[in-house]
């Protein structure tokens, strides 16, 4: 084998290693930025007295009177 | 003249050019998120970036282990090549010693789940619910190391004793495994990648093992 094919195959393996080496660490950076990333916040749970009951209770509520002007019989 | 002489000038130019587009595509939206998490009185960088890098450290040492088991296959011996299968294999291993010692040692420095040096170094102190699954880590570690140091000291041990010891890779792998598994943050994420990773390996380890009781036979 002549010195320049081992030289070119000493060439080749560094560039192996090294793309190897580069991806290691770019997967680390990427890994990084996924896991710092803003975590969503999760919907608030559902409280309890805000439910509303399913069947409303009937209340006995007083008609409210609309208001007229005694003098010329207009309402507002 | 010189290797670096031969290559066009336009390459170091055109990568140049390429890797500023990507930065400036980049930098805006990344870099704000990774100051803030270094951020505050419990900075959960630490303990991001160690989560990460162990992630990185098990993927590393699985294309380590696949590369030894697969030195020998018709396959690999195509692409890329025995020589550099070997290479590479070297290469990944020490890569996968290199993070797994970051993942450890990051710990030191986070404030969130608080690991002693004590705890981190001596296997199975932690006193943690998942203290098992964190030792098999810590012994994965090790292993590794000592199947490493072996590797580098080959002519001395002699051939046989370094195969016993290269043996306990599989040990290695199914410790990071089990780590990973059960005492990792993302196992929920990463569940597909460790089914596919130990499923390889069992598949390819099973090839060897027939492929060479089939030479034995022959």
């Amino acid at each position: 084998m002549s010195a320049t094919t081992t030289d070119a195959r000493a060439r080749s393996d560094a560039a192996a290693r090294s793309l190897v080496t580069a991806l290691a660490v770019a997967g680390t950076l990427v890994g990084w930025v996924v896991l710092a990333r803003p975590t969503v916040a999760p919907p608030p749970a559902p409280q309890l007295d805000a439910v509303e009951p399913a069947i409303a209770t009937p209340v006995d509520t007083p008609a409210i009177a609309t208001p007229v002007d005694t003098v010329t019989g207009a309402s507002p | 003249m010189t290797a670096h002489a031969e290559r066009p000038p336009w390459r170091a130019a055109t990568a140049a050019a390429l890797g500023a587009a990507a930065a400036l595509v980049v930098l805006p939206s990344w870099a704000p998120r990774l100051v803030a998490s270094l951020h505050g009185t419990q900075p959960p960088a630490w303990w991001q970036l160690s989560r990460v890098m162990g992630v990185v450290a098990f993927v590393l040492s699985w294309a380590s282990v696949m590369l030894g088991l697969g030195i020998t296959t018709r396959a690999l011996r195509r692409w890329p090549g025995s020589a550099r299968a070997v290479a590479l294999h070297r290469h990944t291993s020490v890569l996968a010693l290199g993070f797994a010692l970051a993942h450890a040692l990051l710990l030191l420095g986070d404030r969130l789940v608080h690991f002693s040096a004590r705890e981190l170094l001596l296997p199975f102190a932690v006193p943690h619910a998942a203290w098992l699954a964190v030792g098999a880590g810590q012994l994965a570690l090790y292993l590794l190391l000592i199947v490493l140091a072996s590797s580098h000291a080959r002519r001395d041990l002699g051939v046989r004793l370094w195969r016993a010891l290269h043996y306990s890779t599989f040990a290695v792998f199914a410790l990071a495994v089990a780590h990973g598994w059960f005492a990792g943050s993302d196992r929920s994420a990463l569940t597909a990648v460790y089914a596919l990773a130990a499923g390889s390996v069992l598949s390819m380890t099973v090839y060897r093992v027939v492929r060479r009781a089939g030479a034995v036979t022959a």
